[in-house]
């Protein structure tokens, strides 16, 4: 077994949080940027990743809670780990996501530090 | 009464009850005035006169009396005796009955009526007067020679004998009665023979023959020998010749003994008594009729005591008295009534006609007696009496008014009640009209009234409004019965009129009651029905059959009703009903469409029902209302859509505010984010008075996080839609979370904010985001309305349950806003004028999620010394708190 990826798959698609995330990964870790969920399983298919941060709301038809459930599914041993971050944030949008088969719920707006503390424990 | 001529009173209502006994007698029954008028006659009378009623109701009594008789019976009774006699009628084709006539007089209204019943003896007659007859020519032949007899008196021929006939070549005694009795003498002969007739007139007694020639008509001559005896011939002196043809002697035994069973024949078919006693009053003679109405045998009676067999023993004294009296009086006829007593006990009631029987000598020798059974007579007789009697006070005890009026509306009657109604007298009212005013003023409905009278028609009823002489409102009900002559004319009017004021009062408080049922009925939309379940008939009621736009001619059989169901809905109506049935269900109901008969429009009905059973347990019939609920069901349409659309709208409000939450919160990631690393990289180069510029965009950015949070969540409290996800948690975490969470706003305004508890974790079993959200809204609260001074958290337990409180030295809340400020979207002041900020949500939501984790809210307050409020946690069973 390969050792472990540290990159980060990042699905979003709001800009300015593109933005904000680039900013602060950008100094410790290999990120891959996409906005849709077709997007993201290309991305999946080409390369290996230790996180997937995944938004709730994408364009398409499927959600970022899809997302989740088809990494659970096409990942079953735990790589990448699935981290919600959403600014969908009442609690049934966090047993939802729990449930789905994600490691962690992060609500927006997020603080930089609380966001790198999180990722840390991950990879 | 105004032409009694014309009317037969015997048609009157009062005389209606014995109409059969009228009708059937055969006895016949007249009334007559006292002027002799009939004015009344029944069917048995004018076929004993041979004249029709309307004939004999313009005649006169006189007019049936014989020109050789005259009245003797009717004066008497017009001086009030009754009495009876036995009278001669002339009949319409001129022969003459003999009658028996009992008479008496009545009273009828005002006037004196002779009352006449009679009955036709003539056969009685006749038989009686031939057996006197013969019974003399009998003896008196018996004792002289057996010849042609002729009996006369002296001027006319009164009766001879069959040999005389023979002798003289005649076939009929009519061709010689009432002639001469010298007119067949040889004229040469005729002066000896008056002189002998004059000797024997004389004598009074036989004359011995002598020799006489006749002359016949064929001028034959011939000489006999005529023997003349005087007798006693109705009632006078006449001789019996007796002849001996010397040419032609012949004896007339033969004849004589046929002359005296020919009446001794008529005797024994006469339809009456015939009974003979010797002067001992012991039976001589009993005929067949006597036997069918006693019940004795000829055999039985013969040579028995009249009285004793006969007589009832209340009469035994007074019956042989008055036959000693007939005997030695011995009148020619004399007559009574008395009772005999039948063989089996039962009386009858005879009315005799006695004649003594004379010996030769001329001493009585018995009596003869003719009797006709009167029993029913009698008693019609008496019921008719009482009849009238009864008549009278039942009209005048009546408490009906009872009146009487012509048709022209004079009163010719009135009784007690009326005039007590009336408040009048008989002698006030009758001869007044009746549309007088105090009596009826409506003058046209009377009118039209009488008009309305006719033989077809003959009884009016109407009730009217009266006043009464005190002018008092009365209901009357009159029954007003035509009386009419036999040519159908109106004669009188007889009303019978009874108060039904109450029963008036009573039919219009139920017709008014039954109305307002079906007014109910009809407003409501529910029509009742029954329904025959063995016959599948039901009955219909008005208001049903508008439901179902059906009429009359409808067949409202169970296929009628289907037919009226909507297709759609007819399967499961119909399953529903037979499911009823089969089932033996006791209610019925159900909701269906049906298509109205009438205008096929479609209308929604309720249908309920109760089945009845029979004894076997079968529902044999169903009895219900069916409701028209198509408005109702329009309206719960109606309603049903509005919710719809309300909860859509409301859905779509939520994703709304769903969305503005998101789309808050996702550019505040960025701006929050940003603002976080300029802070961390720029905040030591940054000027004093600019150091707190990062702390601003933070503290602002979060307030309008919270306030789009706040707004979400009440929504989302409010439609129900959140979901709580109870588990054991640290309060004591949450609370140091939350406080430094607040704690820079706090600081920013110079306040104290500290958590004060001997725990180090408070575990309770609640939604961790619930009550983050609740210590955040009451800390938040806190430092929003306390100017100065602190803010204190406090943790502790009371005995098994953890309560946590928020202590502020704040402006306080007054006791009127305590009580609201619970209530969403509510500020203790508020509109433009209000100081505080927020969208006045943070005590609902508090509460609302407290509620949720069934956590108590407790506040306390004073104003200017502040507020605090307490959750208590409910008991965590089972797990250590602390």
């Amino acid at each position: 077994m390969s050792e472990k990826s540290k990159k980060i798959l990042i699905v979003e698609d709001d800009i300015s949080s593109q933005q904000y995330y680039s900013f602060i990964f950008s100094e410790k870790y290999e990120i891959r940027m996409v906005s849709t969920i077709t997007e993201a399983k290309k991305a999946l298919e080409e390369e290996s990743f230790g996180i997937a941060l995944i938004d709730f709301s994408l364009p398409g038809g499927e959600n970022g809670l899809d997302l989740i459930k088809f990494l659970r599914q096409e990942y079953p041993e735990g790589d990448p780990v699935a981290i919600a971050l959403t600014a969908h944030v009442f609690p049934q949008n966090q047993v939802e996501a729990l449930e789905a088969g994600a490691a962690e719920f992060l609500t927006k707006p997020i603080m930089s530090r609380v966001l790198l503390d999180i990722i840390a424990k991950y990879i | 009464m105004k032409s009694a001529s014309e009317k037969n009173l015997f048609h009157e209502q009062e005389f209606s009850i014995h109409k059969a006994v009228l009708d059937q007698s055969t006895e016949g029954f007249s009334l007559l005035d006292p002027s002799g008028r009939y004015v009344g006659v029944n069917q048995a009378f004018c076929e004993l006169t041979g004249y029709s009623e309307s004939e004999l109701l313009s005649m006169n009594i006189i007019d049936l009396v014989p020109p050789d008789r005259s009245l003797k019976l009717f004066p008497k009774l017009v001086e009030g005796n009754s009495g009876e006699q036995r009278i001669e009628i002339l009949r319409k084709d001129g022969t003459r009955i003999y009658a028996q006539v009992k008479g008496s007089s009545i009273k009828y209204g005002d006037q004196t009526y002779i009352l006449g019943i009679m009955s036709d003896i003539t056969p009685q007659f006749e038989a009686e007067g031939n057996y006197m007859l013969s019974e003399k020519k009998y003896r008196t032949l018996f004792d002289s020679a057996p010849d042609p007899i002729v009996i006369h008196d002296g001027k006319t021929i009164l009766d001879l004998n069959k040999a005389t006939l023979s002798a003289l070549s005649l076939t009929h005694k009519e061709q010689m009665i009432g002639q001469h009795p010298f007119a067949l003498l040889h004229p040469d002969d005729r002066e000896m023979a008056r002189q002998r007739m004059q000797q024997l007139i004389k004598k009074r007694e036989p004359l011995p023959p002598t020799e006489i020639r006749l002359v016949l008509k064929n001028n034959d001559e011939r000489t006999v020998l005529a023997s003349p005896i005087p007798i006693e011939f109705g009632n006078q002196l006449a001789v019996m010749v007796y002849y001996h043809d010397i040419t032609k002697r012949k004896t007339t035994s033969d004849e004589l003994k046929s002359s005296k069973e020919f009446a001794e024949n008529i005797m024994e078919t006469a339809n009456a008594v015939v009974v003979a006693f010797n002067a001992e009053a012991r039976v001589t003679t009993f005929n067949k009729y006597a036997e069918k109405l006693t019940g004795y045998s000829k055999a039985e009676v013969i040579g028995k005591n009249w009285f004793e067999l006969f007589i009832p023993k209340r009469d035994m004294k007074a019956m042989p008295l008055l036959f000693s009296d007939v005997l030695k009086q011995m009148p020619e006829s004399s007559q009574n009534e008395n009772h005999i007593r039948l063989k089996g006990g039962e009386e009858r009631l005879i009315s005799w006609s006695n004649n003594v029987i004379l010996a030769s000598s001329g001493e009585a020798q018995g009596v003869l007696s003719v009797g006709i059974d009167i029993t029913e007579r009698k008693q019609a007789e008496e019921a008719l009496k009482l009849s009238e009697e009864h008549y009278r006070s039942v009209v005048q005890d009546q408490t009906e008014y009872i009146m009487r009026y012509l048709p022209d509306g004079s009163i010719t009657f009135v009784n007690d009640s009326f005039c007590r109604a009336f408040n009048t007298t008989p002698e006030q009212a009758v001869g007044k009209n009746i549309t007088h005013k105090n009596l009826d003023s409506e003058v046209e409905r009377i009118t039209r009234k009488i008009e309305a009278l006719s033989l077809g028609n003959p009884i009016i009823t109407d009730e009217h409004i009266s006043i009464t002489p005190s002018g008092e409102k009365v209901w009357h009900l009159w029954i007003d019965r035509g009386i009419f002559d036999e040519n159908g004319i109106l004669k009188e009017i007889q009303a019978v009129g009874r108060d039904i004021t109450s029963r008036k009062q009573m039919e219009e408080s139920l017709h008014s009651s039954s109305t307002q049922l079906q007014e109910a009925q009809r407003l409501a939309k529910m029509g009742p029905y029954s329904l025959d379940i063995t016959t599948g008939m039901w009955i219909s009621s008005p208001v049903l059959s508008d439901i179902f736009g059906i009429d009359e001619d409808y067949v409202c059989n169970i296929e009628g009703w289907l037919n009226l169901i909507y297709p759609e809905d007819l399967d499961e109506t119909r399953d529903y009903f037979q499911t009823c049935v089969s089932e033996k269900r006791s209610h019925f109901d159900t909701e269906y469409r049906i298509v109205r008969n009438s205008d096929n429009s479609e209308r929604w009905v309720h249908g309920i029902g109760e089945f009845i059973f029979n004894t076997e347990g079968n529902p044999i019939k169903m009895i219900g209302m069916i409701q028209d609920i198509t408005e109702r069901k329009l309206a719960d349409e109606e309603r049903e859509k509005a919710l719809v659309d309300a909860r859509t709208a409301n859905e779509v409000k939520d994703q709304f505010i769903a969305n503005i939450s998101h789309e808050i919160r996702t550019p505040l990631n960025s701006i929050l984010g940003f603002s976080d690393i300029l802070n961390m990289r720029y905040s030591d180069s940054l000027q004093k008075r600019d150091e707190n510029i990062f702390d601003y965009i933070n503290s602002a950015s979060k307030r309008l996080m919270r306030t789009v949070d706040s707004i979400l969540n009440i929504s989302q409290l409010e439609a129900g839609t959140i979901k709580v996800y109870p588990k054991t948690i640290d309060l004591v975490s949450i609370a140091i979370f939350v406080i430094e969470e607040l704690r820079p706003i706090a600081e920013e305004k110079g306040l104290k904010i500290h958590l004060s508890t001997a725990f180090k974790e408070a575990k309770v079993f609640a939604d961790e985001y619930c009550i983050h959200q609740v210590l955040t809204n009451l800390i938040e609260n806190a430092i929003k309305f306390t100017p100065e001074g602190s803010i204190e958290i406090d943790i502790t337990q009371r005995q098994d349950q953890i309560a946590l409180s928020v202590t502020d030295s704040g402006i306080g809340i007054s006791e009127d806003y305590q009580e609201r400020i619970f209530e969403p979207y509510t500020q203790e002041s508020e509109g433009f004028t209000k100081i505080f900020q927020g969208v006045g949500l943070g005590m609902a939501l508090t509460k609302r999620f407290a509620d949720l984790n069934h956590v108590e809210i407790k506040l306390k307050s004073e104003g200017g010394v502040g507020t605090t409020f307490t959750l208590i946690f409910p008991p965590q069973k089972g797990t250590p708190h602390v």
